[in-house]
């Protein structure tokens, strides 16, 4: 009786293990990535959703420039700014992973992007150009005119985000990744306090300001503690409610009719905080990661509450448009108003708030509801098959947006990927002590002098994990 | 000397931030807000883990401070007498009108209303006697009832106080619009006069049955506003935003009028000003040129006139709030400003207010067009260096709520006047002193705030309650029952309720009877659940602060 019940226990255990090793231990990733108390969808791709990949995919093959490697910020424009080379890494290695493309190609694709990145021409104090021009490698201005304008930090920190992406799933590549980085100067764009700036070239004077309201400032911070950089001050921006269907949003707490800075809510910051660090941002410690748990989850909320008590379908993030005013930040709330539609001009567009595709990727990736079914349900066939996705469905009519932008479909194939991935794409992202990167800076008497980790000033944390 | 004063609504927030405690919400103990608090109350920050009784937490220390009672002390006396300066001072003796600003001879209906408001205090605190009420009532009166009207309509918006030629915004002769907002308190003064003062019935009633009400209140009871656009075409439009809407709408109600959706809160969203879900009006204010701003004046003119009682409740118990939710409203809007002085030592009372220099006039506000604290022009222009302690509404909370906030609130302002001017219109938040005007407003609402003390609700209905058999009709309500009176239909005018004493007159002098018709809901498909109960919202969110 005994050997029979140890033998059945015995075939049980082969079984689990079995079943948990298949598919490149799938199984194990589901458990101890949480798969069985998670909201997420886990799983592999269904057929469906895979032709949705090679749609998103489809985009990145119209869009390469042989020379360089990089992809058309939006469909046929030559120009990318740093986010979207971020956004690029990150299709690349989802293309890999959701087998749409063949290691070769994978090879040559990422060491074309790799050579441009590393001979990237560099802006004032030593950083990334805002814009590049992707047939040529050179620094441009908004209307694609060769200028150097300066960065944006929160572009630097996806691009970094990304490279780390690529790393830990291809950790041979990770010394050329790492060259990238280090050829970059970090004294203007991050203090000891871990408060980043943005530059901006005007006349040839660098100016630089504080960049980074809640939601946004804490998404770049990640980036940031990735690599080491102090980032406390970003992760913790001042913050105060605002209600919503009687919720209690956080909101940025710097007056945006004095700083002329929006405050807003909207939806990517945290979805991609989640997609990548399941909202466990380097740097941030047990109290902070509790905080932006319940941040993403009333963000989801509120979105979710519209659709069940006003009957909108609602997911909202900032979007470009083919005609002005361009560039559009839809949100959840900002500068004083729930659901508020803002120009890039600061000037309010109700007619122009749509139902983003990306948002809505983001939303059904991390939350499996009837609310995310919903959306989908209305963006599936949101394509056009033989350039991508489009922007999103304008809430006001219907109608599709039809600009088709690399970020919107590099979201869709990280969204996918998440899907796939059973989880965080980058749960332990950050540079280990036996890195290039690291050797190279431990060189005490032949520092880069460029305002690296090692050669700043330790801080004080005031949330140890 | 003052003694460092212990503010009760400390506990409060302590046990709010214990009961978040329980519902594992953040660590408290770090946060900045509770740091301030402690350092106020000077207690050991170990006295949070031991506080008692849970229960009832989520309630506001407003909720439980009394309103004032009692006769004045001479220093109230003294503040009366300073506020009546103005009116001695502003009165024109052509019109019995008196300037709604300093020597500048313009004013409105609701400025007019504030006077009255003033003079029934005088009188009442004995500052002038009965002759010199009547000489300036009978002028008044008088005057009131032959205003020529905007249209034969309404009174017009602004009326030259020397020749009381209806005028515009220069005070040059001429027609701008009618505000339902202003004849709404002016309704309620009208009222007020006539139920504590029935020698005046009769004129009261007069002017009332010259208004033509066809625009002004429509069949489910929206206020709407006039106004003449550039083509000299007449517009009405919907008038009147949480606080002061409700607030006229009860003006409106105590001459029969159905008022159903100017009294209802809705539409209203929370904004969380220092822990307190204070409620705002949520209809845009970028798509309706109305600004939604929240400040005291519209709360606490409904707590001293109406002592936050529904319009029918002719009881006069003080602690007795049969308002199904200004009292809990205006607590809020009181409540965010106490709370502001705690945690940022500023002290508050807001109000719209006239400035010595331009802008002339802001809102300047708990809460307006999304951000709170706001203070902006009337084209909503952010102009914080402003912001004032608005002396009506300093006086008017220390009338209603009796805290040792509003305590200092007094000795703040007690000595901001001018000898045979009044009191000023404000003191700046930012230490830039006194605001050097002088309204009839500021010092009107001053005046009755100080007669609430002394006798509580100012709407004392007289015993001629339509209820009891012994029930004489005013002239009003005599008019109103007769179906037979054409003007009644043609000007709108409301339907009473027929009772049986009115029954009885209308038998015994052969007058046909005017009744509304049975269905209700004919008139107006959205007002059938008048009488539903009000569900409030939650008052406070757990104080917990980044």
């Amino acid at each position: 009786m005994r050997r029979r019940a140890l033998f059945i226990l015995l075939a049980a255990l082969l079984l689990a293990i079995v079943a948990l090793a298949h598919n490149n231990g799938a199984g194990w990733r589901w458990l101890v990535q949480g798969g069985w108390h998670t909201s997420a969808r886990m799983g592999a791709l269904t057929p469906e959703e895979q032709r949705w990949a090679q749609v998103a995919w489809r985009y990145f093959d119209n869009n390469t420039q042989p020379e360089t490697g990089l992809i058309n910020g939006s469909d046929k424009r030559p120009v990318t700014s740093v986010w979207q080379i971020g956004d690029t890494l990150i299709a690349l290695t989802a293309a890999r992973e959701l087998k749409l493309i063949e290691e070769a190609e994978f090879e040559r694709r990422l060491t074309r992007i790799i050579g441009t990145l590393n001979r990237l021409p560099l802006s004032g104090a030593g950083l990334p150009n805002r814009l590049y021009n992707t047939r040529n490698n050179t620094m441009v201005d908004y209307s694609n005119q060769p200028k150097s304008i300066g960065w944006s930090s929160q572009d630097i920190a996806r691009l970094m985000m990304a490279l780390r992406i690529v790393a830990v799933r291809h950790p041979a590549w990770s010394e050329y990744l790492e060259r990238v980085v280090l050829r970059w100067n970090f004294c203007r764009i991050v203090d000891d306090k871990g408060q980043l700036y943005a530059g901006l070239l005007q006349n040839g004077q660098l100016i630089t300001h504080q960049e980074g309201r809640l939601g946004d400032s804490e998404y770049s911070a990640a980036g940031f503690g990735l690599w080491g950089f102090p980032n406390q001050m970003s992760l913790r921006p001042p913050a105060q409610h605002v209600i919503v269907y009687g919720m209690a949003l956080d909101i940025d707490a710097r007056d945006p009719r004095t700083t002329w800075t929006p405050s807003a809510i909207t939806t990517m910051p945290y979805a991609l905080s989640g997609l990548e660090y399941g909202w466990e941002l380097p740097g941030a410690g047990r109290e902070t990661g509790k905080l932006l748990r319940q941040r993403a989850s009333l963000v989801y909320q509120a979105q979710e509450q519209r659709w069940l008590r006003e009957k909108i379908l609602t997911a909202r993030s900032d979007f470009n448009l083919s005609a002005a005013p361009w560039h559009v930040n839809d949100t959840l709330y900002a500068n004083g108003y729930p659901w508020n539609t803002l120009g890039d001009d600061g000037n309010y567009y109700p007619r122009l708030a749509q139902v983003s595709t990306r948002a809505v990727f983001g939303l059904w990736a991390l939350w499996d509801t009837d609310f995310t079914d919903a959306l989908m349900r209305m963006t599936r066939l949101q394509y056009d098959e033989q350039r991508g996705w489009y922007e999103g469905r304008t809430e006001a009519t219907g109608d599709y947006n039809r600009a088709i932008t690399l970020s919107t479909n590099a979201t869709v194939l990280e969204a996918l990927l998440y899907k796939a991935n059973m989880g965080p794409l980058l749960p332990d992202g950050q540079l280990t002590d036996n890195s290039y990167f690291s050797q190279r800076l431990s060189d005490l008497f032949n520092r880069p002098q460029q305002c690296f980790p090692v050669e700043r000033k330790p801080t004080e944390r005031p949330d140890v994990p | 000397m003052k003694q460092a004063i212990h503010f009760p609504s400390l506990t409060v927030y302590r046990r709010l931030c214990v009961l978040a405690r329980l519902l594992r919400l953040p660590v408290l103990t770090r946060l900045p807000l509770l740091h301030v608090l402690v350092r106020l109350s000077k207690l050991p920050v170990l006295a949070l883990l031991l506080l008692p009784g849970l229960a009832g937490a989520v309630s506001l220390p407003a909720a439980d401070y009394p309103v004032r009672h009692g006769d004045l002390t001479p220093r109230e006396m003294a503040m009366a007498k300073n506020a009546w300066q103005y009116f001695v001072a502003n009165t024109q003796p052509k019109t019995g009108l008196v300037n709604a600003v300093n020597k500048y001879p313009s004013t409105t209906m609701w400025d007019s209303a504030s006077y009255l408001a003033a003079l029934t205090a005088a009188r009442e605190l004995k500052i002038i006697d009965k002759a010199e009420f009547d000489r300036r009532l009978l002028q008044f009166m008088g005057t009131l009832n032959k205003l020529v009207l905007f249209r034969n309509e309404m009174p017009n918006k602004a009326y030259n106080t020397i020749t009381a030629q209806k005028v515009d915004y220069m005070n040059k002769p001429g027609e701008i619009g009618f505000s339902a907002i202003d004849i709404g308190r002016m309704l309620m003064w009208l009222k007020i006069i006539k139920e504590r003062y029935p020698e005046y019935g009769n004129s009261i009633d007069n002017v009332v049955l010259g208004w033509d009400f066809t625009h002004v209140v429509d069949d489910c009871g929206t206020l709407y506003g006039a106004y003449v656009d550039p083509n000299k075409q007449t517009h009405y439009v919907q008038e009147g935003r949480l606080g002061y809407e409700e607030y006229a709408a009860a003006g409106f109600q105590q001459w029969g009028f159905s008022t159903c959706q100017g009294s209802r809160p809705e539409p209203y969203a929370l904004a969380d000003i220092y822990c307190v879900l204070v409620p705002y009006d949520s209809r845009d204010p970028r798509l309706t040129n109305q600004h939604n701003y929240v400040v005291t004046e519209s709360y606490l003119l409904h707590g001293l006139e109406m002592g936050w009682d529904k319009g029918d409740d002719r009881e006069d118990s003080p602690r007795n709030y049969s308002h199904p939710w200004m009292k809990d409203f205006a607590d809020r809007v009181y409540q965010a400003q106490e709370n502001r002085y705690m945690i940022t030592g500023t002290l508050t009372a807001r109000s719209e207010h006239q400035l010595d220099k331009a802008p002339y006039f802001v809102y300047d506000t708990v809460f307006s067009d999304g951000f709170n604290w706001n203070t902006i022009t009337d084209k909503g222009k952010y102009v914080p260096e402003t912001a004032a302690i608005s002396l009506k509404a300093a006086m008017g909370m220390w009338a209603l709520w009796d805290s040792p906030y509003t305590d200092r609130l007094l000795d703040t302002i007690e000595n901001a006047d001018e000898e045979g001017k009044g009191y000023y219109e404000g003191l700046y938040e930012n230490g830039d002193g006194p605001i050097k005007e002088f309204t009839a407003n500021n010092n009107g609402i001053m005046l009755e705030a100080l007669l609430f003390k002394k006798e509580g609700k100012l709407l004392k209905f007289n015993t001629d309650n339509p209820r009891k058999p012994e029930f004489a009709p005013s002239l009003w309500e005599r008019r109103l029952v007769d179906l037979f009176e054409p003007n009644n239909d043609r000007r709108n005018r409301p339907f009473l309720e027929v009772t049986p004493p009115v029954k009885t007159w209308c038998d015994q002098t052969g007058t046909a009877v005017r009744s509304a018709p049975s269905c209700k809901a004919c008139k107006c498909a959205s007002c059938k659940n008048e009488d539903a109960p009000v569900k409030l919202p939650p008052v406070a969110t757990s104080c917990l602060k980044q």
